[in-house]
């Protein structure tokens, strides 16, 4: 009793220290984070004197740590309410909004990326459209942070949609929208069902289609990919929202399936559970039409192709990220004979995936 | 293996120091060891035996400095610092050379390790101390896992007896505690963010002169938060362990004079040049000439101790000249004005870090010259913003009567428990952030 009145802090951290140690080394391992949606680390095995054995070590431990997300969280809340507003790219703005930092300038990512939309064109020979989504930071200036001064994405979409030549550009017709506060998720980078409609319409407009509205399904408890950035709880959850016609079939990757997938809606970022996470190539059939559409495109379009397949007797979409066929041969085999490059323009301006595909023609 | 990591704080820490208070005293000294091993091959055993080599040379070059007498000693003395010399010149100075294109990567501690065992021959020879008979004691000094990669510069003096016989008692334990989790919530809570404004200040194209400002009082402030919150950690693991470390940091930012600065920022080294170079070359014995000079040299060397550059040695010379005006012309006038005292201090400081940050001719002129612009780069006014609490903070916690404040409060138990605790807690979630990794788009 006397040692404790001695030294309480000594004591009471040790134990803290203790417990958490015997708790890291003696629960069993976690595979998956929701929150960070990636894979957690698993111990390899590994000699203590190897090279590297200290990072592997540590980054397993941390991955591992009991109470993580909750920690992660707190850390979080604690950095918001000491006043950071940008943390990991991602702006909290008013009203709960998050937004991400915008590209400031014609990338080298996506000059390259120019350069493969225009070889599509030449190398299929058919009309190809592109579409970049500005983000929400330009949509909702309103909504940024106090003193916090936007890059002007209006003058990158100007200049990269001015590098094509065989190449269509459609404007989104986001940045003119009113009531842009519905056409963007709080925590997440992809559109809602209203933006989704608009950049459909642009879209309908260009190819001399009429627009047509589609079943709308809501789903509430949704915090995005924003939200991961900035996992303050204190930032409240909305509605994912999304429209998807009666009557079409989707098949992933060679699977039929829902276009809005069961087992994905329990969590968290309920966007996931549209078509799919990280497929290759869905094709959907069972519109109207006789023209067969190919969509390259990264997430945003999984909102969107649902609405324009209403209108093509067959929809490709492929992401180059995971998509390892060759263009010209799926095009061929499908019979497209449209192309639409859509993207957001963060993505277009960041991610190599692009200018990896493989386009062939030869 | 770091002291803000969780394999450390989570596993390392509580083992060692609830082993070593178990184990019966006559086995403390070897498990020490052993652990010190341990920390300092986890994940890259390479430079073991440089270290192990030089600690037996040492070890018996302290005995053989005991034992003779006469040229042999001074010999033996020349040798054996030469030997460590030889193995700092070669880590770490060799790179300089202009015909090295691949110069050797640094031992972990050497620069630290190597002063300690001059400073034991050196104090051995001028018989201040006695040599450690003991290879296994001797060892456990030099690789004491607390201080061995990052100080404080721990003479032999200082750890002797303690080396010897040690009682752990309570009070020291939780005072140790205390001064760890000072030092970790220094380093992870107020370092780090300090140095997350400074990089997101740093790459604002044409920032200007009010974000260049911030910069340096972002950078010289998360220098001392870190340096010292690590010396805190060290010391107080060292007070978990027996050991009274000597304080390494006392409010730098207090400081009315270069000279005074020195004698509060990293007070170790401050101390080990002071004894080892300074006085030997004369110090203030033989008139002001030669007093600056020897002044100069001393900061010199000082200066590339902490980096070897040239623009490190600048830094050094920069504080040598500041200190020699102080010394013959200056110094008693800033005493009778202690406030202009302290802002020539302060601004002086602040000034030198712009040639301890860059490290190129063209470095060192784009700093300067964002210094003197008066343009603001877009959005310099929001990112100081979201750092501003924790600059503030910073600012008053180097003060000492702030300081001083919150050891009245933190003297109550229940206060100094509950508060140190949160921030525990609070540097752990921080530590975890900082491994987060969410994937915003691989999943998509």
């Amino acid at each position: 009793m006397k040692r404790i009145k001695e030294m309480p802090l000594f004591l009471l951290t040790m134990l803290a220290l203790v417990a958490g140690g015997v708790l890291l080394l003696t629960l069993p391992a976690r595979e998956f984070s929701e929150l960070e949606n990636r894979p957690l680390a698993a111990w390899e095995g590994s000699s203590l004197l190897q090279s590297g054995f200290d990072e592997k070590a540590e980054k397993y431990l941390s991955d591992q740590f009991p109470g993580r997300d909750a920690l992660i969280m707190l850390d979080a809340a604690v950095s918001v309410t000491l006043g950071q507003r940008l943390q990991d790219g991602v702006l909290l703005g008013g009203g709960g909004y998050l937004l991400e930092e915008p590209v400031a300038e014609v990338t080298a990512t996506a000059r390259s990326a120019m350069d493969t939309v225009e070889e599509i064109a030449q190398t299929l020979q058919l009309p190809v459209n592109l579409l970049l989504v500005p983000t929400s930071a330009a949509a909702l200036p309103h909504r940024l942070p106090t003193l916090y001064e936007a890059a002007d994405q209006a003058r990158v979409l100007d200049a990269l949609y001015a590098m094509a030549e065989q190449v269509q550009p459609v404007d989104s017709g986001l940045l003119q929208a009113a009531d842009p506060d519905t056409r963007y998720y709080r925590t997440d980078h992809h559109l809602t069902a209203e933006g989704a409609w608009t950049v459909y319409a642009a879209l309908c407009d260009e190819w001399g289609l009429e627009p047509l509205h589609a079943p709308r399904t809501e789903l509430t408890d949704f915090r995005g990919s924003y939200y991961a950035r900035i996992p303050d709880p204190r930032i409240g959850q909305e509605t994912f929202s999304v429209e998807i016609p009666a009557g079409l079939t989707l098949a992933v990757d060679g699977a039929e399936q829902p276009f809005l997938r069961e087992e994905a809606l329990s969590r968290r970022n309920k966007y996931g559970a549209l078509i799919g996470e990280t497929y290759a190539h869905a094709v959907i059939t069972g519109g109207a039409g006789d023209e067969v559409l190919l969509v390259v495109s990264d997430s945003y379009a999984n909102a969107i192709v649902p609405l324009l397949a209403q209108h093509f007797r067959r929809v490709d979409v492929i992401d180059p990220r995971y998509y390892a066929g060759v263009v010209s041969a799926l095009a061929q085999e499908a019979g497209s004979t449209r192309v639409l490059t859509l993207y957001g323009l963060n993505t277009f301006s960041t991610n190599r995936g692009l200018a990896l595909l493989s386009i062939g023609g030869e | 293996m770091l002291f803000s990591s969780i394999t450390f704080l989570f596993i390392f820490l509580p083992a060692v120091v609830l082993l070593h208070a178990a184990l019966p005293e006559k086995w403390r000294n070897g498990f020490l060891l052993a652990a010190s091993v341990a920390f300092y091959c986890f994940g890259d055993a390479k430079y073991l035996p440089l270290l192990a080599a030089l600690t037996v040379v040492n070890y018996l070059s302290g005995r053989g400095l005991a034992a003779w007498q006469g040229t042999r000693r001074r010999v033996l003395l020349f040798v054996s610092a030469g030997l460590n010399l030889l193995a700092l010149g070669y880590y770490k100075y060799v790179g300089m050379l202009p015909f090295v294109t691949e110069p050797p990567a640094l031992p972990l501690g050497i620069s630290f390790y190597i002063f300690q065992s001059l400073s034991y021959l050196f104090d051995v020879h001028a018989g201040r101390v006695k040599a450690e008979k003991s290879l296994a004691d001797y060892a456990a000094y030099i690789m004491l896992f607390p201080q061995l990669i990052a100080g404080p510069i721990v003479r032999y003096d200082d750890v002797a007896r303690e080396l010897h016989t040690r009682r752990l008692q309570p009070r020291q334990m939780e005072a140790g505690m205390t001064s760890f989790l000072l030092g970790l919530a220094s380093k992870v809570l107020v370092a780090n963010e300090l140095g997350a404004l400074y990089e997101a200040l740093a790459v604002i194209p044409q920032r200007g002169m009010l974000a260049s400002a911030v910069m340096l009082l972002a950078y010289g402030f998360q220098l001392y938060y870190d340096f010292n919150g690590y010396s805190l950690m060290a010391i107080g693991i060292g007070r978990m362990l027996g050991f009274e470390f000597p304080k390494n940091f006392d409010h730098p930012f207090t400081s009315r004079s270069i000279s005074e600065f020195w004698r509060r920022w990293h007070i170790t080294l401050g101390d080990w040049l002071r004894l080892y170079i300074y006085i030997p070359l004369g110090g203030s014995r033989r008139g002001n000439v030669r007093r600056v000079v020897n002044l100069l040299i001393t900061w010199g060397l000082s200066g590339l101790w902490h980096g070897a550059g040239l623009n490190f040695a600048a830094w050094g010379l920069y504080f040598g000249v500041l200190i020699a005006l102080e010394a013959v012309l200056i110094g008693e006038w800033l005493e009778r004005h202690p406030r202009i005292g302290w802002a020539y201090a302060f601004g002086a400081v602040l000034l030198s870090w712009v040639l301890f940050a860059n490290d190129t001719p063209a470095a060192l002129g784009g700093f300067l010259a964002e210094l003197v612009s008066l343009r603001m780069g877009t959005n310099v006014l929001f990112t100081i913003g979201c750092f501003l609490p924790v600059l503030l903070a910073a600012c008053l916690l180097a003060s000492g009567r702030v300081c001083g404040w919150l050891k009245r409060w933190t003297d109550r138990p229940a206060v100094r428990v509950v508060l140190l605790l949160a921030l525990l807690v609070l540097c752990t979630a921080s530590l975890l952030r900082s491994s987060y990794n969410p994937f915003l788009y691989f999943r998509f």
